[in-house]
């Protein structure tokens, strides 16, 4: 830009023609999400939210008072899973080998957070927690969805 | 602060620069207003308290205390076959099943695991433990009954159980065929005898290290129950030490583990009540420790194997692996010291206190 030459400023027509077009593609955006909604909502239930808490040299259900208790899925269904360390001086971790799962050790008080998908098929999955096997290990238990 | 403003600056006087330092160095030094009341103003020596360190409260033991949400040194003393767990949390760990001859089958889940512990305030300790805690749980049983101990190895190395006492070979615990390897399950399975005051500790190589990380613990085995000894409020001492910086020499020694704890939470005992003490020595690295209690004698009985005492004293020396039962009853209401008469020991940790008091008291 020469010093001193101003840039021209934008007319008062495409200034209009922009604040149009914003509006216009808001308005099928909404319309669109709006019909895509049932959609939505049949083929993709939300996300449960499962969290594993450590404590004393076991995996219990946040809450529950069970050591290392079977966990229901259905098939097909994705879960958020949040393991937590709750076990002072101690590193836990959480290993799925059926699902490719194998978290990093987690220091105390640390916590990790992963998404999975269970398999189609009805089924067990042992869990594990990898320098603990003997004594934190745990099964998961795909069931059919209906 | 008025007052400091009193003693170090005269009222006619504007601030001067020797002023200015001295009060710095005074607040970098005690960091106090008590010590300040010792200066007077305009002399030129410099206070007191900037030649010499205060040799009173502080400099017997850590400043600070550790958590005891892990590992309580006062419940340690009193505790044994897992009797400080909640009923289902201790059902666990612990079963014990009467056979037909009168005696007690008893079955321990004794598990090796790597853990961070805190010896001194502030100080965590990278240890080997078994359930998590140094010492080990206290184990107890009656002359006759039968132990099985089922041992997972959840740490990081090859470990075992080591006891000491009558046992079959194949339960030693300590040639390297005998190795649990991480993961893998033993099961140790033997009579409760002699009766007396035993142990057990890793037998793994190299065993100084495995030791010294904190693999061991106390084995009561009490005489039949047609000869018991007589009631007494009992606690166990695990005399332990830790080579913080592996130079195979011990920085921190302890009774139980955390130095100086028992100066912090004196030991509670009654006058006139035996008080019985099962002295394990498993300090690794020196030849020996010992343990001197102030303002009394005790009885001793080596290896808890008599109900007789070898000897009356106030001082007795104990090599690795060596234990004794003491007994004694409190005279006189009042704190008394008890600590390694290695003094260098004691000053490193290995110290603390009975606070004795009268029978009617809470």
């Amino acid at each position: 830009m020469v010093v001193g030459q101003r840039e021209p400023r934008a007319g008062r027509w495409s200034r209009g023609r922009g604040a149009v077009t914003a509006v216009v593609t808001l308005a099928v955006g909404a319309v669109s999400l709006f019909l895509l909604l049932p959609l939505t909502a049949s083929t993709r239930p939300a996300v449960r939210d499962i969290t594993l808490v450590v404590r004393d040299m076991a995996f219990y259900l946040d809450g529950g008072g069970e050591p290392n208790p079977t966990i229901q899925v259905r098939t097909g269904e994705t879960v958020q899973l949040t393991l937590l360390n709750r076990d002072p001086g101690f590193k836990h971790n959480l290993t799925i080998e059926a699902l490719g799962l194998d978290m990093p050790h987690l220091e105390t008080g640390a916590s990790k957070r992963v998404r999975l998908r269970a398999p189609s098929r009805p089924g067990r999955l042992p869990y594990v927690c990898a320098p603990h096997s003997e004594m934190m290990r745990g099964v998961i238990e795909v069931v059919g969805s209906r | 602060m008025a007052q400091i403003r009193n003693y170090l600056v005269p009222k006619n006087k504007p601030w001067s620069r020797r002023a200015w330092l001295r009060l710095a160095g005074l607040g970098s030094l005690t960091g106090g207003v008590a010590a300040v009341s010792q200066v007077t103003a305009g002399e030129q020596r410099p206070p007191a308290v900037a030649s010499m360190p205060d040799h009173r409260g502080s400099a017997m033991g850590p400043v600070g205390r550790v958590s005891t949400e892990l590992f309580d040194p006062t419940r340690f003393l009193r505790a044994w076959n897992f009797s400080d767990l909640a009923a289902d949390e201790r059902a666990r760990f612990y079963r014990e099943t009467p056979r037909s001859n009168g005696t007690m089958l008893r079955e321990y889940e004794i598990f090796a695991v790597d853990r961070e512990v805190e010896i001194a305030p502030g100080v965590f300790f990278p240890a080997w433990t078994y359930n998590g805690q140094v010492p080990g749980p206290t184990i107890r049983a009656t002359a006759g009954d039968q132990l099985r101990i089922n041992f997972v190895n959840q740490g990081s190395h090859p470990h075992t159980l080591h006891f000491h006492g009558w046992h079959s070979p194949d339960m030693d615990g300590s040639l390297p065929a005998h190795q649990v390897l991480p993961d893998e399950r033993f099961v140790y399975e033997f009579e409760a005898d002699p009766f007396g005051l035993h142990l057990y500790h890793c037998h793994a190589n190299p065993l100084k290290r495995h030791i010294h990380k904190g693999l061991y613990g106390a084995v009561i085995i009490d005489p039949p129950s047609e000869t018991p000894r007589p009631p007494a409020d009992e606690l166990v001492m695990v005399l332990n030490a830790f080579d913080t910086n592996f130079d195979a020499e011990n920085e921190v020694y302890a009774a139980n583990t955390v130095a100086s704890f028992y100066m912090q939470e004196p030991i509670r005992v009654k006058v006139g009540q035996l008080v019985r003490i099962y002295v394990v020595n498993l300090t690794e690295f020196d030849l020996v420790n010992s343990m001197h209690l102030h303002g009394m004698f005790f009885d001793v009985f080596r290896t808890g194997t008599t109900m007789v005492p070898s000897e009356s004293t106030d001082t007795i020396m104990l090599c690795q692996g060596e234990r004794a039962i003491l007994e004694t009853t409190f005279r006189y209401p009042g704190e008394f010291m008890f600590h390694a008469h290695q003094s260098e020991f004691a000053e490193l940790g290995w110290m603390g206190l009975f606070r004795a008091e009268d029978q009617h008291a809470t």
